[in-house]
């Protein structure tokens, strides 16, 4: 056998190495696992950990596979790798033991460790015995997320509290009888009624809104009520939030008012989002128009608003950054595909290649971001709306290698494809013709409007400020110049206005008129460019005027330079002579971000491309096609997870082999197909699972059966409900709500940070960016904007003296007691109080034990300090229910 | 009751149970963070003991926001005043800015004001003398910390890639800002170790940050610094009500909420978040009355007072602040992470005038942090406690502006002090104008590699499934200052 790159020392030196290994560990293990079990044991969980990646089903580098143990023995291209019984003279362990990190297996990583390295050795020492049939790696692409949607069969329902007409307790029902597990009863109606509240909406019912469902007695009066929620249009705010957490919603940050990532007023985006929820708006037309809703709907600003998911990753500094991240969460968040591991390497799990990572750039390559008017504002600044278009068509992308942007693959141009091993799905590219009033939306009806009515208000505003000025006839007269240049404002205000209409008729003609009749456009041309020259040369003339007043205010240098840079630019106005070739400015509605620190605003202006590629809508239609086995099976345990705390798959962002089957993998298909079934509407999938009674259990209490609680002690399969804490906006916004503080008012610009702290909107409409986070909100756990797929739910002694201490809970605490009063009757005393407190926060009644600790607790409290304490107690008991366990969790 | 021990299996698909490991660990309960259940092949998350035996079991850890010069504090070096008024090109040292050689840094910002290179050798802007039996040089900026010199190990070449402010968080977190945000060192520490009492935040920041204020990220909130201040009145956010409260009234709350609990409890045995908020309840009542007392200095003699500087308006701020520090290190507090300077960019970013920039903010810490060393050392507290001196970059050989210098990332000085550190040792060196580590450089990660070795904790255990971390986060520790 010969080793390549090895000097005979240091071959001997491994050897030596080997046999120590040999002595100490593989002699060892003989006693302590059988024989037999040696490979099964230790040595395959090895290879499957640290080998398979690149010697396994998926790749077979240098011709090697080890992922069953005829492979093993074939070995490698370059021969055999075991000798049977020798494993000083296998090459496996010269590779595994080798000190030279060049050639040492697994090349990354830590090396195997001694325990690992000995297992491999005493296997290969006792002569490789295997106990049972070695099965091989399956093929990646019977992976089972890669598989087609298929709607499992139903069995009938055998329950006690059947509802056999809904298919989720069929198929739970059949496998708890298949695990002899012993579903919990049904939650009562109070806490019934809390949970679906926050759930659907993220708030609490009120005491009315309880008092009328419990007291219900129509057959379906929960089915009726999720109905009523589903309308309301606090669940677009409660789920949109749900969303904006996968779709990593973060409001612009920068350094001062350097814009570095995100985009200004991205919230029309959010409103978006919680609009086209509200009106079921189904998810794959969501999806579509996230990211292509400019080459789906290009004349339709409501529609492009959508396009705000890319507009998110715009970051200043580095395109290759802002591509990465829209790609690695495209990626995630519609397909549950780690993509970005693919970005310098194939990757080590899934059949995806570094050239499918680039030619899912290839599609995004030619977007940018620009903000837009919308109608009513003319400064961009003030509102707009962001919004991706393509920017270069013919900009191409070449493969980096080794993920290292300085070093790209120039010779192979990567053209747009999506990835491989799903490219049997339709993916068709056709360029999308833009309406003029995608690549010239200055020129649209509204922002026409816009702007010539903010010409006729400056018009207003110089006559005013003319005639407010006293009349003086002296040429010594101080307001003379003044005078002068008021009247001068007055005139350049006045012909602002023929210049706007003239420019815009001829511009218009431009653009909605046939090339062939370009002989009418002429004198509509020069009537613009004439109507724009008296305009500019009024505009020159005033600031002549106003360079000469700075003069005489302060003569000095740099005022005669200004006045002198004035006077030659009204030369030039007043010279301008060929008046074909002059291009009349239009007002702007638009601005395209800047594409790096180094863009000029000259570039920035560019005129937009007349076509888009269609790259982005074919990959949109491509990941909702009905037949792409992950986007609705990715959807639905979106959903499932929130609604339960728990995904059926987890993590929720990865369905690729790293990620087993999961055990409800038949519920999962079926949630997916029924998505798809109802048109990928969300509603119906909604009210079919909280009115299941999978999701109408309650909480494991401890009264549930011993023995399903040793079989299934995680809830895999849903026998009891799996209470949850409250997200971040949950307990702010509850809290508010309970004292009838919360505004519900929906959409419109982010909440600033300075005006939060007594701002009574619902938390989804707090600025939330890196550098502005909510104090409180912050402190349970609030999104990630980098990264959100689920939200943590840690449990610590900051947010205990958050809730006890901050100003949110104790402030509105006294309120929430006075709403308990007036229900309440204390004429009654105290108990009375708290069994309303705990149905109206809690939504439960107290135990009898509860109250008398509550009653005593409140008589402690109005003895202490001085005077009448009876409002004092209400509140802090209501204080205290807020900071119970019981309040910031779902059950 | 009897199936108590179950209850902790009810919820571990994704949570880490930490309160009852009985390591000492504090607070911490639970954190979804850590992710899937441990199987064989997952790395499992830490159990608040060290890996190995530990040198150390503290660190404070100083951090002198905007750029600290490297040339006027631990590394003079004479040829810019020899050199001074010259360009780098007319003098031996023209190579430095050969292209290759700045390569390594990933400019951000391009303008005039940051970032550039400066090419006419400013002069050095004070004074330098050999210290102690090493005859180590200090400049005269550092008089008192000059004099501890035979305890400090100072790197002289210290490089990172961010030209910008941005290195403040590279610094904490070995990666770039054009790069992700990932967890910094002070959160790998607390995530490794936890704490050793009960009563206090795991890991406390003071002073201004940087602009990312997250510590944890991925790791989760539980492992962000907790954010204090030497206010005996409110030094913990939400220490205090923001309403008027009788105290009292406060108790009773406390009681109740715990009564309540107890009865929950009951009902849900096998609720282990319960159990959780019950304990966090009870922890955060014992932390509301022990972080007063850690701030409250009247249990402090004059003398010790003095060495701090708490006696003088100027070094009064900083000097709290580390003695706050030394007496949460006295209670078991792992890190303690102190920034200095304020502004948005860090009050040292000395782009003009570096002399009064300097003059002013070395009078603020010079004195405390000498006497912090001082103070460790009396006590012993020094034998298992790091001290850290560090900055995100250094400054410009060449003058910016009117007698400032610039971003300089190429070269620059840090120190490190205490357990397990070698004393009187200069490391590493930068050429002779300052500019480039040409001797034994280290990349910010080897300051983490360092302080994970000396604390017993083995980097490359902590990693979190799905947040794979790359080769440069782990650094090496750098043997050469190690005692």
């Amino acid at each position: 056998m010969t080793v390549h790159g090895y000097h005979p020392a240091q071959l001997l030196k491994t050897q030596a190495s080997i046999l120590a290994f040999v002595c100490i560990f593989g002699l060892a293990c003989c006693g302590l696992a059988s024989a037999d079990d040696i490979y099964f044991d230790r040595v395959k969980p090895v290879l499957e950990a640290r080998c398979y990646a690149c010697h396994g089903a998926l790749k077979q580098e240098g011709g090697l596979r080890l992922d069953a143990v005829d492979f093993i023995l074939t070995g490698s291209d370059s021969g055999e790798i075991i000798t049977s019984g020798e494993p000083q003279n296998s090459l496996v362990m010269e590779r595994i033991t080798a000190e030279d990190e060049t050639l040492r297996m697994p090349p990354e990583g830590a090396a195997l460790s001694a325990d690992e390295i000995g297992a491999v050795a005493a296997w290969i020492e006792r002569g490789l015995p295997v106990s049972r049939t070695d099965t091989p790696e399956a093929s990646p692409l019977e992976h089972w997320a890669y598989q087609p949607i298929k709607s499992p069969a139903m069995e009938a329902v055998v329950s006690d509290d059947a509802q056999p007409e809904n298919p989720i307790d069929a198929i739970l029902a059949a496998h708890h009888r298949r695990q002899n597990l012993q579903a919990m009863p049904l939650v009562d109606r109070r806490r019934l009624v809390r949970r679906v509240y926050l759930d659907l909406l993220g708030v609490p019912p009120s005491l009315s809104e309880i008092d009328r469902f419990v007291v219900d007695q129509r057959p379906d009066a929960y089915g009726i009520l999720v109905d009523t929620l589903l309308q309301r249009p606090e669940y677009g705010q409660r789920w949109g939030r749900h969303w904006m957490d996968i779709w990593r919603y973060s409001d612009w940050y920068g350094l001062g008012d350097q814009l570095r990532d995100s985009q200004k007023h991205l919230w029309h985006w959010r409103d978006w989002i919680i609009e086209s929820l509200n009106s079921d708006k189904p998810y794959d037309e969501m999806i579509v128009a996230m990211l292509a809703g400019d080459e789906l709907a290009p004349s339709h600003p409501q529609t492009i608003r959508a396009t705000g998911f890319l507009a998110r990753n715009y970051y200043l500094f580095n395109r290759t950054t802002w591509l990465d991240n829209t790609i690695e969460h495209t990626a995630k968040a519609f397909l549950g595909l780690t993509l970005n591991c693919a970005k310098c390497h194939d990757h080590k799990y899934d059949p995806l290649t570094q050239q499918d990572y680039y030619a899912l750039r290839a599609i995004l390559e030619p977007h940018q971001v620009r903000l837009e008017a919308v109608p009513g504002e003319t400064d961009l600044e003030v509102n707009s709306y962001p919004r991706a278009f393509d920017a270069h068509p013919q900009v191409q992308t070449y493969l980096h290698v080794r993920g290292n942007e300085k070093d790209p693959d120039l010779e192979h141009p990567i053209q747009p494809a999506v990835p491989t091993f799903l490219s049997h799905l339709p993916f068709v590219v056709e360029t999308v013709d833009l309406p003029w009033q995608a690549f010239r939306p200055e020129l649209r009806e509204f922002a026409r409007r816009d702007h010539l009515a903010e010409a006729g208000e400056l018009l207003t505003a110089a006559r005013l400020q003319l005639n407010q000025l006293p009349v003086e006839e002296t040429q010594s007269d101080p307001n003379s110049l003044k005078r002068d240049i008021a009247q001068k404002r007055v005139r350049q205000a006045a012909l602002r206005l023929p210049y706007l209409l003239a420019v815009y008729e001829s511009e218009l003609a431009e653009v909605t008129f046939p090339a062939k009749h370009a002989d009418e456009m002429v004198p509509l041309k020069s009537n613009a460019v004439a109507a724009w020259r008296s305009y500019e040369l009024a505009r020159a003339d005033l600031e002549v005027t106003q360079a000469k007043a700075n003069i005489a205010e302060q003569d000095n240098a740099e005022n005669q330079q200004l006045l002198k840079d004035a006077e030659q630019r009204r030369q030039q106005v007043a010279e301008g002579r060929d008046e074909s070739n002059v291009n009349v400015p239009v007002p702007r509605g638009s601005r395209k971000a800047l594409e790096g620190p180094a863009e000029t605003e000259e570039s920035r202006y560019a005129a937009y491309p007349r076509h888009s590629t269609g790259r982005r809508l074919a990959l949109g239609r491509w990941i909702v096609h009905p037949l792409n086995p992950l986007t609705a099976r990715v959807a639905v345990n979106h959903i499932w997870g929130r609604h339960f705390g728990e995904p059926l798959v987890d993590p929720v962002e990865d369905f690729g082999r790293r990620t087993k089957e999961p055990p409800l993998s038949d519920l999962l298909d079926f949630l997916a197909s029924q998505l798809m079934q109802e048109g990928w509407q969300m509603k119906p999938v909604h009210r079919m699972i909280v009115t299941s009674n999978a999701y109408r259990r309650g909480a494991a209490s401890r009264n549930a059966d011993a023995q399903t609680l040793r079989e299934d002690p995680n809830n895999r399969f849903h026998w009891c409900w799996g209470s949850k804490r409250m997200e971040s906006q949950t307990i702010r916004d509850s809290i508010l709500s309970l004292a009838d503080g919360l505004d519900y008012r929906l959409g419109g610009p982010s909440v600033d940070p300075k005006e939060q702290p007594l701002a009574s909107r619902r938390s989804l409409y707090f600025l939330h960016s890196r550098d502005d986070q909510h104090r409180f909100l912050n402190m349970f756990d609030d999104a990630d904007i980098l990264r959100c797929y689920r939200r943590q739910s840690s449990v610590l002694p900051q947010q205990a003296l958050t809730l006890m201490n901050s100003e949110i809970p104790l402030a509105m605490a006294s309120q929430i007691a006075d709403r308990v009063s007036y229900h309440a009757d204390v004429t009654r005393g105290n108990a009375d109080f708290v069994r309303k407190a705990f149905e109206f926060i809690l939504c439960r009644l107290p135990q009898p034990q509860e109250i008398d600790v509550c009653i005593r607790a409140m008589a402690a409290w109005e003895s202490n300090g001085e005077g009448k304490r009876k409002s004092e107690a209400r509140s802090n008991l209501v204080h205290t229910l807020l900071n119970h366990n019981d309040f910031i969790t779902i059950r | 009751m009897s199936q108590r021990p179950k209850s902790e299996n009810m919820k571990t698909g994704r949570r880490a149970f930490l309160s009852s490991m009985g390591t000492g660990l504090a607070s911490v309960v639970w954190s979804a963070a850590h992710g899937r259940q441990v199987t064989a092949n997952t790395v499992s998350h830490p159990n608040g003991t060290p890996n190995f035996a530990p040198r150390a079991k503290s660190v404070i850890w100083l951090f002198m926001r905007g750029g600290l010069s490297h040339v006027e504090s631990f590394d003079p070096k004479p040829m810019l005043t020899k050199y001074a008024g010259k360009s780098i090109n007319e003098t031996p040292w023209s190579n430095v800015q050969d292209p290759e050689r700045l390569k390594k840094v990933r400019v951000v910002v391009v303008n005039d004001a940051n970032g550039q290179q400066r090419n006419v050798l400013l002069p050095l802007q004070i004074g330098y003398r050999p210290r102690g039996e090493s005859g180590i040089e200090v400049s005269d900026w550092f008089p008192h910390i000059g004099r501890h010199i035979d305890d400090l190990a100072v790197v002289r070449s210290m490089w990172t890639t961010d030209d910008n402010h941005g290195a403040q968080v590279q610094f904490h977190s070995g990666r770039h800002m054009l790069d992700e945000r990932v967890p910094t060192i002070g959160a790998w520490v607390n995530y490794g170790l936890g704490t050793l009492n009960q009563n206090l935040p795991q890991f406390i920041t003071m002073g201004p940050r940087f602009f990312d204020v997250r510590d944890g990220h991925y790791l989760g909130p539980a492992y962000d610094a907790v954010p204090l201040t030497v206010d005996l009145e409110n030094p913990l956010p939400y220490a205090r009500a923001e309403r008027d409260r009788l105290p009292e009234d406060e108790k009773v709350a406390y009681e109740l909420v715990d009564q309540l609990s107890q009865f929950s409890q009951v009902q849900y045995p096998f609720d282990a978040e319960l159990d959780a908020r019950r304990k966090s309840y009870a922890l955060a009542a014992r932390m509301r009355t022990a972080v007063p007392k850690v701030v409250d200095f009247s249990a402090e003699t004059a003398a010790t007072q003095r060495l701090y500087g708490l006696d003088n308006q100027t070094t009064r701020p900083f000097g709290s602040q580390l003695l706050a520090a030394r007496r949460f290190v006295e209670r078991g507090v792992r890190f303690i992470q102190i920034m200095h300077g304020s502004g948005a960019a860090g009050a040292w970013d000395a782009h003009t005038k570096l002399k009064e920039n300097h003059t002013k903010l070395t009078a603020q810490v010079d004195r405390p942090v000498a006497g912090l060393l001082t103070d460790l050392k009396q006590r012993g507290l020094l034998d298992d406690t790091i001290v850290v001196f560090a900055t995100e970059f250094g400054r410009t050989p060449g003058s910016q502006g009117s007698e400032g210098r610039d971003h300089h990332p190429y070269g620059f000085s840090i120190w490190m002090a205490g357990a397990g550190i070698r004393g009187g040792v200069a490391h590493g060196a930068t050429d002779e104008i300052g500019f480039h580590a040409v001797e034994s450089p280290h990349y910010v990660t080897d300051v983490h590699a360092t302080l994970l070795q000396l604390l017993g904790i083995e980097s490359r255990a902590m990693e979190v499934p799905s947040h794979k971390r790359l080769e440069r986060d782990f650094g090496h520790p750098i043997e050469a200052i190690l005692a």
